[in-house]
């Protein structure tokens, strides 16, 4: 029994190439859907045809409802992340991570819309004395269920990232960051077989790939952009101020990478 | 004897919360006068200690902040025309000292009302020759271009504890204290304008004995901003280097030259 959890963002999509088609709501964004439900089609189809047996898919971007459903492939479970659970649906039982649309992390160069959580609110994060994005973030949680990052897809920013986290990993990159908020990309439909041959990849490294694991209890440690964040979290339990703008956490667990910041 | 008063607005006694110096708002229009108070309480002081002209620059969001018709009838009022010419009464007129009202601390200040340089949105960091600076340092060196010595600063006790940092021999009167970046307690009014008024009286009676700010040149100037987005906009410009995602880097022969090119 292969089941395969796959985090679709949306910065990383193929097709998208400006700010505003990630802005949720807008205008440009209710376009791009599609571009992103057609690269989480193709990683289903890939995750099926090289033996998957379930697929489920967290619609993680800018708190989810972002895959148009009646387009997507009906052979996945759909759900969508809240605050401090990550990745609600992921249990032991899960073969390995896919990262579709992936975007690097905050502070990354030529990096399509680089960010970590919030480009507003989150300045650097460091999980374990380590800089971190949320491709770093999402394996760290994945790897406290045991499941390994086996797939990312998104920019050559992304895809580096990635690869440096997890060296062997199967990659798709789609595009290539022209500045912060442009990027040059792969047509889509080109885009659509390079992430289903990256998946089928991805099936084979199955078993071969170790999870992400971090040495627990340990730390986490995110500067803000601005003081009033650090002085509105460095009140609540277990935070500690470490900096003007500084609020370290200690973890339990890698399940609080995201909590209580 | 010739007293130039640059003004901001987050160091006026009873602005006590953010909304307060958004222009626009509300709040905003019924803190002016608060602002009004304070500007016009430096320019009785200045006339007090004897100066012969005051010209008094409405810097704020750029302007727009003083009433003319609520002001002192004997100075003078101008706002920066844009890049290039923050306080431009100094390109044609000379002037033998300078006051600043209502400054705030550096971005990165903990405890420090509204910390922020120029914007709270997008800059993290203004380093010169490797040492943070904030407005204050900024406004400091652009007046010791033209070789004005800023002699007394007004705002929060964080601003007036960088301004002895900077500039050691300087005035400074802290009209309120910081509860939180948010949130600030102000002295009662009375005793701010008395103070404030006092203050430049004296600073204007010992212009001679203080020396402009002049830092050692060229400098080696980094600006890191919150997001790539910024360093974008800045890393096309001549002269400008891109120093990583989200910094870049120049050469200031010039004191201008520190805060832009
Ligand atoms: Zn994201
Ligand atoms: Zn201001």
């Amino acid at each position: 029994m292969k089941k395969i959890y796959i985090v679709a963002d949306m910065p990383g999509a193929s097709g998208i190439v400006n700010a505003d088609q990630c802005r949720w709501g807008g205008f440009l964004w209710r376009e791009a859907r599609a571009f992103l439900a057609a690269d989480v089609n193709a990683a289903i189809e890939g995750a099926y045809a090289g033996g998957a047996d379930e697929v489920v898919v967290c619609d993680a971007h800018a708190g989810g409802c972002n895959l148009p459903l009646e387009r997507m492939d009906p052979r996945a479970i759909y759900e969508t992340a809240n605050r401090e659970e990550l990745l609600p649906g992921l249990a032991d039982d899960f073969a390995g991570l896919f990262i579709v649309g992936a975007h690097a992390m905050a502070g990354a160069q030529e990096a399509f819309l680089c960010h970590t959580v919030d480009n507003a609110v989150w300045f650097r994060y460091r999980l374990a004395g380590r800089e971190c994005g949320e491709i770093g973030m999402w394996s760290a949680y994945a790897g406290h269920y045991g499941v390994p990052l086996l797939l990312a897809t998104g920019d050559a920013a992304a895809c580096a990232e990635a690869e440096e986290l997890v060296p062997g990993v199967a990659l798709a990159g789609v595009k290539e960051a022209v500045a912060w908020d442009r990027a040059r990309t792969l047509h889509p439909a080109e885009a659509r077989g390079r992430i289903g041959s990256a998946c089928r990849r991805a099936m084979e490294l199955v078993g071969k790939v170790e999870p992400a694991l971090i040495d627990m209890p340990n730390e986490a440690e995110l500067e803000y952009v601005r003081c009033e964040f650090a002085d509105e979290v460095a009140g609540r339990q277990g935070a500690e101020r470490t900096g003007p703008r500084t609020v370290r956490r200690r973890l339990e667990s890698a399940l609080d990478v995201r909590r209580g910041f | 004897m010739n007293v130039y008063i640059m003004t901001d607005m987050e160091g006026v006694s009873g602005i006590v919360r953010r909304e307060q110096v958004a222009p626009g708002s509300a709040a905003w229009r019924d803190a002016l006068r608060f602002a009004e108070a304070d500007f016009n309480a430096a320019v009785a002081g200045a006339f007090a200690g004897g100066a012969r002209r005051v010209v008094l620059c409405d810097a704020h969001g750029g302007g727009n902040n003083i009433r003319i018709e609520n002001m002192d009838g004997r100075a003078e009022y101008e706002r920066p025309t844009g890049r290039g010419s923050v306080m431009p009464a100094l390109f044609s007129g000379k002037f033998d000292v300078a006051l600043l009202i209502g400054a705030h601390a550096m971005a990165g200040t903990q405890g420090a009302f509204l910390e922020h340089t120029q914007s709270s949105a997008s800059w993290h960091n203004h380093t010169v020759d490797g040492k943070r600076w904030g407005e204050l340092a900024q406004f400091a060196a652009w007046l010791g271009h033209f070789d004005v010595p800023l002699a007394l600063v007004t705002g929060d006790e964080a601003v007036c504890r960088e301004a002895r940092e900077f500039l050691g021999e300087v005035e400074t009167v802290a009209v309120k204290t910081a509860l939180c970046r948010q949130y600030a307690r102000s002295l009662p009014l009375e005793a701010a304008h008395k103070a404030i008024s006092e203050a430049a009286a004296r600073a204007v009676l010992a212009a001679g004995k203080v020396r402009p700010f002049k830092p050692k040149l060229p400098a080696e100037v980094r600006l890191e901003f919150h997001s790539a987005e910024g360093a974008d906009g800045l890393a096309r410009r001549p002269g400008v280097r891109r120093i990583d995602g989200r910094t870049v880097g120049w050469t200031a022969s010039t004191a201008l030259q520190l805060i832009g090119i």
